[in-house]
């Protein structure tokens, strides 16, 4: 199955360069200090942040700054087939590992020694590039809690078709060994957060591919931008 | 000095706010990075004007709200309310429910200890601690230290403005300072010893 038709088209009608459709909503869980709900194409994830509170983990605890605690689960009717999955299972734990180190290095953690942030993401609907769209929800949800970051990560996951980069890879793609670069910036900036690599790439499209990512992330952070001063306009007409 | 100046601009965690300046500070919710400051939270823009010798410095803040900050955590030197949750021989339990004037969110509550040792400034090895606080008793401390991985938070009340604020009697009812060393219950009379604080505007209203 070729991810490019013979007219440049993908099989949901994208344009190579082209990104999914996003909406989000914000602080849609009372319970929680900030939750974020976002939609990237077919993929639905919720998130939501507590704390910072007392570290559970004592030995985590560190008197420079706190520490990130992420959960992450996927529901049962998530992917084609119905799957109970067990909880922390490798792929999982590792994906949830990546949120945490990423998070990490962009909350400014100096501000509560001694904490802890605990984020829960759960994948309600999973149509491809699950770990950006965490990292998106992560982001918002963040945002939304109040809590300090040196900017809005945004995250994106590409791959390359024939030397031709391919942005924000859905479910289907991912079914072909292709190569897929998950890459994480900054504020839509330069600035790498994370990022990760799966399959082998040629060399020579590494630089093309990394071009379409930043592109990419960029233009998502633009969305994320867009929907946080939404929703704050939102919460400054009540107040 | 301080005074408000109201601004409308709505901005996210990485926005550019203004170029950093002498006469320019990053206060609460910014920070400053390569000559700009930045903000970390999304939230509301706004600059207060501070007199520093002679010159008015602009302090940059970005609050989520017109009310200011909303997380804290307890930090070295800081006065923290805190409930006593059980007595030992050597140690009371705490837990903290205010940092300075904030109070913590409730499920977030932070664990203390509060050492026989660091009561009273004075007759550290005299003092019996049944006879300083008892469960329940909502008492002033200050932050010492953050204790090592087995122990939280450390406190101390070894000032005359920390201590007992508002206890719980034997028999259950809220009982209020009269003295140093005494509180009494609010109905019964009864008097028990505890580590009272002298709060000034408390004495004055008891008298």
């Amino acid at each position: 199955m070729n991810v490019l038709s013979e007219h440049g088209f993908r099989a949901d009608g994208r344009r190579p360069e082209q990104i999914r459709n996003i909406s989000c909503k914000l602080s849609v869980c009372p319970e929680a200090d900030g939750s974020a709900y976002i939609e990237q194409g077919n993929t639905r994830i919720m998130c939501a942040v507590y704390g910072p509170h007392e570290a559970t983990n004592r030995a985590k605890a560190s008197e420079e700054g706190c520490s990130v605690s992420v959960q992450l689960s996927t529901a049962v009717f998530a992917t084609l087939e119905r799957k109970n999955r067990r909880r922390g299972d490798r792929k999982t734990t590792a994906l949830a590992r990546m949120l945490e180190k990423a998070f990490e290095s962009v909350i400014v953690t100096s501000l509560f020694p001694r904490a802890q942030i605990d984020i829960c993401c759960e994948i309600i609907q999973e149509d491809g590039s699950r770990l950006s769209s965490c990292i998106n929800a992560c982001s918002l949800a963040l945002a939304d809690a109040g809590i300090p970051m040196r900017g809005v990560v945004t995250c994106v996951t590409c791959s390359s078709v024939d030397g031709r980069p391919v942005v924000d890879i859905s479910a289907r793609e991912e079914m072909d060994t292709i190569p897929r670069l998950t890459l994480a910036t900054l504020s839509g900036h330069d600035e790498v957060v994370l990022v990760e690599m799966e399959n082998r790439v040629h060399m020579d499209h590494l630089s093309a591919l990394m071009a379409a990512s930043h592109a990419a992330s960029s233009s998502i952070h633009q969305c994320l931008h867009a929907a946080l001063q939404q929703h704050l306009s939102q919460t400054r007409a009540i107040l | 000095m301080t005074s408000d100046s109201h601004a409308v601009k709505i901005v996210i965690p990485g926005d550019v706010l203004y170029p950093s300046s002498e006469l320019r500070r990053p206060g609460k919710g910014t920070y400053e990075l390569h000559g700009s400051i930045y903000s970390s939270l999304a939230g509301f823009v706004f600059v207060k004007e501070e007199k520093q010798r002679e010159r008015t410095i602009e302090v940059i803040e970005v609050r989520r709200s017109e009310v200011g900050h909303d997380h804290v955590v307890p930090y070295i030197g800081g006065v923290v309310t805190a409930r006593v949750t059980s007595i030992g021989q050597r140690f009371a339990k705490c837990a903290l429910i205010c940092v300075e004037e904030t109070p913590l969110p409730g499920g977030a509550e932070f664990g203390a200890l509060l050492r026989r040792e660091d009561i009273q400034a004075t007759d550290k090895d005299k003092i019996d601690l049944a006879r300083c606080f008892s469960p329940g008793d909502v008492i002033l401390a200050r932050v010492i230290s953050f204790g090592d991985n087995q122990t939280s938070f450390l406190l101390s009340t070894a000032e005359d403005e920390l201590g007992v604020v508002s206890a719980v009697a034997e028999s259950g009812e809220r009982m209020l300072p009269v003295d140093w060393v005494n509180m009494q219950g609010v109905k019964t009379g009864v008097k028990e010893p505890r580590k009272v604080a002298r709060v000034p505007k408390m004495n004055q209203l008891i008298g």
